[in-house]
């Protein structure tokens, strides 16, 4: 900073998020450390932390949570590298259905997939069925370890191709052909040198996918049996019906915390390595994909995106199917939706739509500002808050739950059951992601632009209002549409925040499937896919870009 | 300028306010019965909309609002609300193993129907009134059955090795359901004895798969992903009250006993008059004896109610077992450890 500054404007919107952040981050987040060092009568305690560790009931839920999600991370990668490299590389015809079709893929509901493949593959499941009786092929168990794994790859896996063709798109073409002359060709040449130049995002991309399967708690849930995991454990302690108990709930969140931000930080440090910038001044030709391994190209894209996408489909094929309760029955009808309609359709459309536009407005509000006091006004307080903003990243979705529950179901700041309640934890959810983009848009614009607005005499203010904010819109947007998908498909925090008159969509749909009202179920998710289908075809439009940034 | 920095301010303290008062709005309060309901309810679909007709016909300008969820689900949730709450009264999920456990979150107020309550159903808490009975039972799977050329009868059936990862159990460290099998098999076996654990321990090494909700234990057995749930009456017969031919219910012939469940006012409840005019009316003999009726699924509490049970057997062909209430409730704690560490060690 330039020594001793007047205090302007910006010095008291940073205070002012200062206290905001204090309030509705470091305030519950040490509630919940309190409480998970507090017995039921209030002493201080690590008999909670003791218990966990000792008992490998518990502490299995670790190993089984890194062994999934390492799984995960690594099956993800191998099938969604490849996907980004012909992509990237190639010219594929429909190409742009095959982006679309993935992108729809991992932002559609977390266990939609898990109860749609249960319904395919499951026991009594169509294929199950089908292969035994026709086939006489058995195939094992989708419970579990497997599940979870199979489900979990095939959701994420797009987020690692949208990162992947970002990185792809940046090689040029100069050292593609260097190593041609050199003798590096095919596969050697992927390995050696594309891959090597894209290191950073594959870190960057294994870390996002690591920490939503970790976090995932709808998959696990639904899919698990008796494979148990973390976020599943947190929720049993919190709402399980014996023996609930806050403070080891609060013990086990504290526990989860700390081995997301070792992994964070490892990631960190294994990205530190990889630190090359490159100027992409010629950009990769596509080539044309020919003989056989251009159709085994074509076969392994559209088949891949298509197994993903089978669970969408059937869903919304179920949700016409007559169905009572738990069985589905001959005959097509709107009967599902005419159920929907009596339980609470409307309101919880009404909530989506009010909870995902007043958070993402929030969102935007915070992220432009405080893009703006990091990159121009760098210093000591609004570094706190950049970090402060980034800590949700790093907390499970029903950690970020449970410390809401803990700090703001008491005097002073009664919210729970509040609307505003749900919007905080979707605002300090998503946050993160938003002011990563607001800031790296920032910047790339070139501050000679507001010196000359300010120089020619209009306010600080005025000047970010209409000189700044314009010029990051774009930036702004394109992240804004897609946090507004996962901001409605949001689960894990709003399964423990949400009442029946906060209650989403998705919450809807997974009150019905947990209460076995499987057509209904499909009736709610699909109306969640159609809601996620139109808005990612109005960003496609608006944006009229095919690059997503998330 | 300043008029920008004053909206902006103005924004950013306003906005809680306007949502939190936008919520508000919706719980309005109103004189005498008012015009709604909230109902916490971990019952059958079945069940609630039958209520929800009797209730009507005496209540006609009552809305009831329910929101369902399992009995952990619910009464976390009401813990959470404790200083604003939302709901009005729970039903279901509330049994008279809990003890004192949530004593903080309802209204110490019992039924005026208590007296007419059979002796060993009476509140033993003072603020659950127990208005129905739920007997543990197997649902059976009768097609997988056959195939697999079995003839389940009771606990020692199910350790039989064909039956190997076709069992299902909720997890009784979270449903009622659960705990109220695990409670019985405790009564059959013997408390804490040897006996008791040694056959859980011999189902867990059946692989006994182990669901997160307890309606899995009925429905998925219908559907045909496992072959035997242990579950309780009402979950099951409902499913044979909608039509399903594939299923049957097993008492287990070594003893079945069943747990009393019932409903609460919720502490400071929004609509506290029309709260306990339902837990009244579900108390009633009047209610229970339509409720009865309309399901004939479940069995009540109310000595003067009177009702057909369609799809149950009667009371005299199934062989009961007693047992003891409060050593669950002083042992609740440590009989799941145990259950968690032998699930561990099997697993």
């Amino acid at each position: 900073m330039e020594g001793h500054k007047k205090l302007d404007v910006w010095s008291l919107i940073t205070i002012l998020f200062l206290a905001l952040f204090c309030l509705i981050l470091v305030y519950p987040l040490f509630e919940i450390l309190r409480q998970s060092v507090l017995d039921e009568s209030g002493h201080f305690t690590i008999a909670q932390f003791v218990r966990f560790f000792s008992q490998s009931y518990y502490s299995k839920t670790i190993v089984n949570s890194f062994k999934v999600t390492i799984a995960i991370t690594v099956v993800t990668l191998l099938i969604g590298v490849p996907i980004s490299y012909f992509y990237s590389f190639y010219q594929l015809r429909g190409s742009k259905v095959i982006f679309v079709l993935s992108v729809l893929c991992c932002m559609s509901a977390p266990f939609i997939g898990a109860y749609s493949w249960i319904l395919l593959l499951g026991r009594s499941g169509v294929i199950t069925q089908f292969l035994s009786r026709y086939l006489g092929i058995k195939i094992g168990s989708i419970y579990g370890f497997g599940g979870i794994l199979l489900v979990q790859s095939l959701k994420l896996f797009p987020l690692v191709f949208i990162y992947m063709n970002g990185a792809f798109k940046n090689i040029d073409n100069t050292l593609i052909e260097a190593s041609a002359n050199l003798g590096c060709v095919g596969l050697k040449r992927f390995f050696r040198v594309i891959l090597k130049l894209s290191m950073p995002t594959v870190l960057a991309a294994s870390l996002l996918v690591f920490m939503r399967a970790f976090a995932d708690f709808g998959t696990p849930l639904l899919i698990g049996e008796g494979y148990r995991t973390f976020p599943v454990e947190i929720y049993n302690q919190y709402l399980g019906e014996n023996g609930t108990d806050h403070n080891f709930a609060a013990a086990i969140s504290v526990i989860a915390i700390v081995l997301t931000a070792l992994v964070f930080f490892i990631q960190k440090w294994a990205t530190s390595r990889y630190k090359f910038s490159i100027n992409a001044l010629h950009p990769v030709q596509k080539k044309t994909p020919r003989g056989l391994s251009g159709f085994l190209m074509y076969l392994y894209c559209y088949g891949l995106v298509a197994i993903s996408f089978i669970p969408q489909v059937y869903i919304v094929y179920l949700s016409f199917r007559n169905c009572d309760q738990a069985v589905f029955k001959p005959g097509f009808s709107l009967a599902n939706y005419q159920l929907a309609a009596t339980k609470l359709l409307s309101r919880s459309i009404r909530n989506t739509l009010v909870l995902g536009v007043g958070s993402l407005a929030i969102i935007i509000l915070f992220s432009v500002l405080i893009a703006y006091l990091v990159v121009r006004r760098p210093g000591f307080w609004n570094h706190l808050i950049d970090t402060l903003s980034m800590l949700p990243y790093i907390m499970p979705g029903s950690v970020i739950g449970i410390a809401l529950v803990l700090a703001f179901g008491k005097q002073p700041f009664v919210l729970t059951g509040t609307m505003l309640i749900m919007i905080i934890s979707l605002v300090i959810r998503r946050m993160p992601y938003t002011i990563r983009s607001a800031n790296a848009t920032l910047m790339q614009i070139p501050m000679s632009i507001e010196e000359a607005s300010i120089s020619l005499g209009t306010s600080k203010l005025k000047t970010f209002a209409v000189v700044t904010v314009p010029m990051m819109a774009n930036g702004i947007i394109s992240g804004a549409i897609l946090s507004w998908v996962s901001i409605v498909t949001e689960l894990s925090s709003s399964i423990i925040l949400y009442n029946n008159r906060t209650i989403t969509l998705t919450m809807s749909a997974y009150v019905a499937i947990s209460r076995g009202n499987y057509g209904l179920a499909c009736a709610f998710s699909a109306i969640l896919t159609v809601l996620t289908s139109i808005s990612l075809v109005v960003y496609l439009t608006l944006s009229k870009s095919e690059d997503i940034s998330l | 300028m300043k008029r920008v920095i004053a909206l902006l301010l103005a924004f950013l303290l306003v906005c809680p306010f306007v949502f939190a008062n936008g919520s508000k709005e919706s719980v309005p309060a109103e004189g005498g019965l008012g015009k709604n309901l909230v109902l916490y309810s971990t019952m059958t679909e079945n069940d609630l909309n039958n209520l929800l007709k009797g209730f009507k016909v005496k209540y006609p300008d009552i809305e009831v609002e329910v929101v369902n969820g399992s009995a952990g689900e619910l009464t976390a949730r009401i813990t959470a609300e404790k200083n604003r709450p939302q709901g009005d009264l729970m039903w279901g999920g509330l049994g008279n193993s809990d003890g004192q456990a949530y004593s903080e979150i309802f209204e110490h107020w019992i039924s005026d129907y208590e007296s007419e309550v059979m002796p060993d159903y009476r509140s033993n808490n003072g603020f659950y009134n127990l208005d129905h009975l739920s007997t543990v039972v197997f649902c059976v799977n009768t097609e997988l059955e056959k195939k697999l050329g079995l003839d389940i009868k009771g606990y020692k059936d199910l350790l039989n090795p064909a039956l190997k990862g076709q069992i299902v159990l909720s997890d009784p460290n979270s449903s009622s359901a659960a705990w109220n099998n695990l409670s019985n098999m405790m009564a059959v076996f013997g408390n804490d004895s040897k006996d008791a654990w040694d056959y859980i321990e011999g189902l867990m090494k059946n692989k006994l798969i182990i669901s997160t909700s307890s309606s899995v234990c009925f429905k998925s057995v219908q559907s045909g992903e496992y072959v035997v749930g242990l579950t309780y009456e009402d979950g099951a017969s409902t499913l044979l009250k909608s039509g399903a031919t594939n299923i049957r219910m097993v008492y287990p012939q070594e003893g079945a006993s069943a747990s009393a469940f019932g409903c609460a006012v919720i502490k400071g409840a929004p609509h506290m008059e029309a709260a306990k005019a339902m837990v009244n009316y579900l108390m009633s003999a009047d209610g229970q004896s339509s409720l009865g009726n309309a399901l004939g699924t479940l069995r009540f509490t109310n000595t003067k109610a009177k009702y057909a049970t369609t799809y149950l057997p009667a009371s005299s062909e199934i062989k009961w077992v007693t047992r003891d209430v409060d050593w669950l409730i002083a042992n609740k704690k440590q009989i799941l450890e145990h259950w968690n560490k032998l699930y561990n060690s099997v697993n």
